[in-house]
């Protein structure tokens, strides 16, 4: 416990040493540029106190959260399909693949053109996004699950729906898992994407917008840091919520696939 | 005095038991062993009938390279409470006879009957244990031992399941995960999960094919054990191993390759626990590998 | 015969189905002209544009600024990867760092871009190298960690010197987790291009499509998705081959 106690302290020093010599740096010697961290701080403070924070805050995860349940749902859904049948995996798999490969940004001036400057475009593009990890992950982890696992099944007399629930889906529960967190993570970058590129409107790209048009660097490196605080709050929930119980068995040689799509 | 004769009378001569040459007219059983063989094991009142009769059954795959005739007009009768072995090297059929007596081969010609009743799918009826422990990795193991027991009450499954660990020796592992045991452990719990929903018949498909030499030889004692604490329970298992099938089995089947043929049925009606040492099982072991050898005439494929 | 037809038409009937289906949406005009053009003439437009010369100015500027950008930020991935994979102790410190860092959405890095470098090129470049920095890093880092070490060993058996074990055992060993880490990181550039001239730029394809949303040329937009998708696939074929060739003994590529 103590070595990784050690390794943990040993890689934060250097990041502790960088904001402290940024705000040594700028005590003495502020520049519009580079504010002081604590100007940062200020920043943020005061949009809370305002309740501004909040109002983004609500905005931005609303946009969020509608586009991720709808991809998760129907990437999981086209996932189990194309991970359970043939025929299925044959017509639509080459396509998606196809399909993963046009930059999801690309889309952004079409759905506008067709939903306008409104959150049903941003909606749509996260949906875009959260779908094809969890996609491509369910469907491995359908096709990966050993053959005798599921004769098993059928040599308990066990029906095609009890197979699906009892083995089935437990086996390729890694490989969802993996892509739900990685759907999470990539929906999230794409909502700031979907907020920069359609001139936000309310959600937390706001902070770095009004920085940006108003040369306040402080709201920039607050938006930064904002933003990258709560992917990461997203992430460590998701991943402790996915460790409940029996969802967190582990099989000797999972190797789930990274890319994010 | 070619081999065959000399090695028939030789066993005769010795009052170990008879080999049935399948091309036999009868192909059926002959009469029951002598009072000396399995004094431990209470052998019911003469069943009706066979326990499992398969009536030709032949079987052919598609392969690469054409077909491949797994299996050609077996047939084989199994009374109730015996053990046996289907003994032979690789591509003889044996597995999937074995497949085809479990429900898991549908597509075959011939007759497989259990009870009189034709085997039409896998079930219950018949417990399978496999050479990979197919444990599933996410369930304990007493989950997995009451896998089969989903229909019961909680309180029952728990019964159950307890005097099944007990049986195999793993009493203390309940709540252990298939990943924390050892290869010989978890062919144990496979065995209880098999056992634990009460059938008729036990499948073992080469349940010792994974193990260290050591472990192999310790478990096939434990198999032996189980049986006997299961009046009644009729065993088919299928191995490559002579010495395990003399150890274990009532009767040898012996299968030959392309085509998957019964070569010869052999008897043992040696008393239990067998000895490895000793001349008996020494002398139905020669009889064995010679058999093997007339099946091979350039290379020897078993491995003792 | 029949095998052939499965494996290969299959997928491509989706995709005709798809486009037949868009050519006859537009062709009842079941939707106004402002939001759906008949694929005919989005074709034409893309001729047009290839004729006009326009087409291959947008495409350079664009293609112009992912291979800079990329080279920067693969570079510098493969670089610090390389770094980090072979030395614990700089892991140790540094890795963190990194990791940190790496928690920002990459768009979010975009305004703080325009702001020190200004709306013209340096800005795009900054941003487009941040952006496929990442992939390329971790997935180098991972590659070199993961050299074993037994080859590790073959090498030292075989007294090479450490240049040489670098280029003859860590560097193939490593190599397929570093093409990896490039094919995901050429997606993310070539995102991250379109997505800045989408925001403000005078040339490229993403200007141009955001030009044409502007003088509600629905037929430039279409066209603008059509060949941005282009692109994309085909930099990932690309880079998928390459990794076949130069990397033969693994199998299949994800």
């Amino acid at each position: 416990m103590n070595a990784k106690a050690g390794v943990i302290a040993k890689g934060l020093v250097l990041p502790l040493l960088l904001v402290a010599a940024w705000t040594a740096l700028t005590s003495r010697h502020e520049s519009l540029l580079f504010p002081s961290p604590q100007k940062s701080v200020d920043a943020i403070v005061d949009l809370w106190r305002s309740r501004t924070l909040q109002g983004y805050l609500a905005t931005s995860l609303r946009r969020y959260v509608l586009g991720l349940s709808i991809g998760t749902a129907l990437g999981f859904a086209t996932g189990t399909l194309v991970g359970s049948s043939r025929i299925a995996e044959r017509f639509l798999l080459p396509n998606v693949h196809m399909f993963r490969q046009v930059p999801l940004v690309g889309w952004i001036p079409l759905l506008i053109v067709w939903f306008g400057l409104g959150d049903l475009s941003r909606v749509v593009l996260i949906a875009m996004a959260s779908l094809f990890p969890i996609l491509l992950n369910t469907h491995a982890g359908f096709r990966q699950i050993p053959r005798g696992y599921l004769e098993v099944g059928e040599v308990f007399g066990l029906s095609g729906w009890e197979k699906v629930r009892r083995i089935s889906l437990p086996a390729a529960l890694p490989w969802i898992r993996t892509g739900s967190l990685l759907s999470l993570s990539f929906g999230w970058t794409i909502l700031v994407a979907s907020e920069l590129l359609t001139q936000s409107n309310g959600g937390l790209t706001d902070i770095l917008d009004t920085g940006r048009e108003r040369f306040r660097m402080e709201l920039v490196n607050a938006g930064i840091v904002v933003l990258g605080l709560l992917g990461f709050a997203f992430n460590l929930a998701a991943t402790k919520i996915w460790s409940i119980g029996s969802l967190c068995w582990r099989s000797q040689n999972i190797h789930p696939s990274n890319e994010t799509g | 005095m070619d081999a065959t004769t000399y090695s028939l009378s030789r066993l005769e001569v010795s009052g170990l038991g008879r080999i049935v040459d399948p091309t036999d007219s009868a192909p059926v059983l002959p009469s029951l062993p002598t009072s000396t063989s399995k004094p431990t094991k209470v052998v019911a009142s003469p069943a009706p009938g066979p326990k499992l009769s398969l009536r030709n059954l032949t079987k052919v795959f598609q392969g690469g390279s054409g077909e491949v005739m797994a299996l050609q007009h077996v047939s084989l009768d199994v009374r109730p409470g015996e053990f046996v072995s289907l003994l032979g090297a690789s591509g003889c059929g044996k597995t999937t006879l074995l497949r085809i007596i479990a429900g898991l081969e549908r597509d075959y010609l011939g007759e497989a009957l259990l009870d009189g009743k034709r085997i039409e799918r896998p079930g219950k009826d018949r417990g399978v244990v496999f050479q990979d422990h197919r444990l599933l990795p996410w369930l304990t193991i007493e989950e997995n031992v009451g896998f089969g027991l989903a229909h019961l009450s909680r309180k029952e499954r728990t019964e159950i399941v307890q005097s099944h660990l007990a049986l195999v020796g793993l009493a203390g592992f309940a709540k252990s995960r298939p990943s924390q045991l050892s290869g010989g452990m978890a062919q144990r719990a496979a065995i209880a999960r098999a056992l634990a929903t009460d059938p008729e018949i036990l499948l073992l498909d080469e349940p010792l094919g994974a193990l260290d030499a050591l472990t192999r030889l310790y478990m096939q004692e434990e198999l032996e054990r189980i049986w006997k604490e299961k009046p009644g329970l009729t065993v088919v298992m299928v191995t490559h191993d002579v010495d395990e099938a003399i150890y274990l089995s009532d009767r040898i089947v012996l299968l030959s390759p392309r085509p998957g043929r019964i070569k010869r049925i052999l008897d043992i009606s040696a008393a239990r626990p067998r000895s490895r040492e000793d001349a008996e099982f020494n002398g139905i072991k020669r009889v064995l590998l010679e058999e093997f050898q007339l099946l091979h005439e350039k290379t020897v494929e078993y491995v003792i | 015969m029949r095998r052939f037809a499965w494996t290969i038409l299959a997928p491509f009937s989706v995709q005709f189905a798809v486009l037949l289906a868009w050519y006859l949406l537009a062709r009842f005009e079941l939707f106004p002209p402002t939001l759906l053009i008949p694929p005919q003439l989005v074709w034409q437009t893309i001729v047009d544009l290839w004729n006009s010369g326009d087409l291959q100015t947008h495409m350079g500027w664009s293609l112009r600024r992912v291979a800079l950008g990329y080279g920067i930020g693969a570079g510098a991935g493969i670089g610090l990867g390389a770094a980090l994979g072979s030395s614990r102790r700089l892991e140790i410190w540094f890795g963190p760092t990194l990791d940190i860092f790496k928690q920002v959405p990459v768009f979010a890095w975009a305004p703080m871009m325009i702001v020190f470098f200004g709306i013209e090129e340096a800005s795009k470049l900054a941003f487009v190298a941040v952006a496929c920095f990442y992939p390329v890093l971790l997935n180098t880092t991972q590659g070199v960690k993961s050299v074993q070490a037994k080859l590790f060993e073959v090498g030292e058996v075989f007294g090479l010197s450490p240049r040489q074990r670098f280029l003859r055992i860590v560097v193939p060993s490593a190599l397929p987790a570093v093409l990896t880490g490039l094919r995901q990181s050429i997606a993310l550039a070539w995102m991250a291009v379109v997505s800045a001239e989408l925001l403000g730029a005078e040339s490229g394809i993403g200007f141009y499509m955001t030009y044409s949303r502007q003088l509600f040329q629905m037929d430039g937009v279409l066209a603008g998705v059509l060949l941005v998708g282009a692109v994309g696939i085909a930099t990932n074929a690309l880079f998928g081959a390459a990794e076949r060739w130069l990397v033969p003994w693994i199998g299949e590529v994800a």
